[in-house]
């Protein structure tokens, strides 16, 4: 039999031990690569259908996400109905630039000097309404947290904020992923403290039009969700005071126009 | 040889030689994952192709590796396959995979495998492994998914993220119902665990000490 065969190399010889794990790691290598290669198309349809999913969600949109059969085809219906091309990139003064803000990542950016930065900026229409969702980065306790955050037309008003993390405590930190944490920042406003536009504070304190309450027994990660707020609306701080003046001038062209009617 | 007898190969690591409740392994990840009955589902069906097929490999190797690196050749198998497993979860059921994140890839380090591989692998032929590692993994997947039932019920109010507990029975509604929030949390999945120890242990005689 096929054993007779074996007997004559010696299993345990060094030759072998060596060209036998040489060999068996060539094919896993081989294998795995293959595998990588033919699965990353839909992996990374499902990382940008993710990105657009949270995009919408920060504007209050794709509420149904979970409870539609195809959720992909959703989204990207979605997508395009409220957003579509309406994005682009600006640098810190909050002037636009050439570049695809959909594959910009605010990661990346953090990390080049501040001339050459440029920043994803999302506009959501909706009728006659704008909204900007803008991306945030921030560290939590164990590691990073991001997100995004939708302001009304006025840059003052939160509409809506998304936040998810990478490896903070389930039940703990993790709990910012959650709506019901979330939705408290709906509507609020964002203070002129640039240290803490929003306070995220100890649960079960009175809570005014710029405090949310904190999660309990994830301070730290309350913390960096308020740090993560606060360094990213600096940011953007060119781009706000320029959508800020814009609507100031439109309204005086709009007071002008009413009175030469 | 009884081992080599292909229904008792597949029927005792369901009762007398159950990996969780009676070899005690692979407890990290009973914990971790079982707070949803999806995951834990997901999970259990990865780890049983994982153990299958680790050992359906192993199982044709077995006369030629060398016995100097025979922890690592097994080791390099599974963590292959494990690779495969969490590619394939992150591009067909993305929501799931990241759900169990790094639990998918920790699939490498639990002991049900090795135990596997060196108990049963190394020694028998490919057919009676297959089936051994597929029972293991189904062994252990069903320890999953009745703490993942428990807890999720318990835990959420919820069975698959339907709503199970009546809405109007919770106290926010004016009810008497509160979700347990400790079922959430790892301690009290050791607790159920040691229950359904516990329970399995008192029917079954033989797993008694003396």
């Amino acid at each position: 039999m096929e054993n007779s065969d074996k007997k004559k190399i010696n299993i345990n010889g060094n030759t072998y031990t060596v060209i036998y794990s040489v060999v068996i790691v060539v094919i896993v290598a081989v294998l795995l690569t293959i595998a990588s290669t033919a699965l990353k198309p839909a992996q990374q349809r499902n990382k940008e259908i993710e990105k657009k999913e949270n995009i919408l969600k920060a504007v209050g949109k794709a509420a149904d996400a979970d409870n539609v059969k195809d959720k992909a085809a959703y989204i990207e219906q979605e997508y395009e109905k409220y957003i579509g091309n309406n994005s682009y990139v600006i640098d810190m003064s909050g002037n636009k630039k050439d570049g695809d803000a959909f594959k910009t990542e605010l990661k990346a950016e953090l990390v080049k000097p501040e001339t050459e930065r440029l920043l994803p900026v999302f506009v959501c229409k909706d009728g006659e309404q704008s909204r900007y969702v803008l991306q945030l980065h921030g560290k939590g306790l164990w590691g990073p947290i991001w997100g995004y955050i939708a302001l009304e037309n006025d840059m003052n008003t939160i509409a809506g904020v998304v936040f998810d993390h990478e490896g903070e405590t389930p039940g703990l930190g993790a709990e910012i992923s959650t709506v019901s944490f979330q939705q408290q920042f709906e509507k609020k406003q964002i203070g002129t403290d640039e240290k803490s536009p929003v306070i995220i504070q100890k649960p079960g304190g009175t809570l005014d039009n710029h405090t949310v309450d904190g999660i309990s027994g994830g301070t730290i990660t309350s913390r960096g969700v308020q740090q993560m707020l606060a360094d990213n609306l600096k940011l953007y701080k060119g781009f706000i005071e320029n959508i800020k003046s814009e609507n100031k001038n439109n309204s005086i062209e709009m007071n002008d126009k009413n009175q030469e009617l | 040889m009884s081992s080599n007898n292909g229904l008792k190969v597949f029927t005792t690591p369901f009762n007398n030689s159950n990996p969780v409740t009676v070899l005690v392994l692979g407890i990290c990840s009973a914990l971790a994952v079982t707070v949803k009955l999806q995951p834990a589902i997901v999970m259990a069906i990865s780890v049983t192709v994982v153990t299958g097929f680790s050992n359906l490999i192993i199982s044709f190797m077995r006369n030629t590796i060398p016995n100097s690196i025979r922890i690592i050749v097994q080791l390099l198998v599974i963590a292959a396959l494990v690779i495969l497993v969490n590619e394939i979860l992150k591009a067909y059921v993305y929501d799931v995979s990241k759900q169990l994140s790094v639990y998918v890839g920790l699939i490498i380090t639990n002991c049900i495998l090795m135990g596997r591989l060196e108990a049963f692998a190394l020694g028998n032929k490919p057919i009676p492994s297959f089936i051994d590692g597929i029972a293991n993994g189904m062994g252990y997947g069903i320890i999953l998914i009745i703490v993942a039932f428990i807890r999720e019920l318990l835990g959420s109010g919820t069975l698959f993220g339907i709503q199970i507990i009546p809405n109007s029975w919770y106290a926010a509604n004016g009810g008497f119902y509160l979700n347990n929030g400790l079922i959430i949390l790892p301690p009290m999945a050791l607790i159920i665990l040691g229950c359904i120890i516990w329970v399995h242990r008192s029917i079954n005689k033989d797993l008694q000490d003396k």
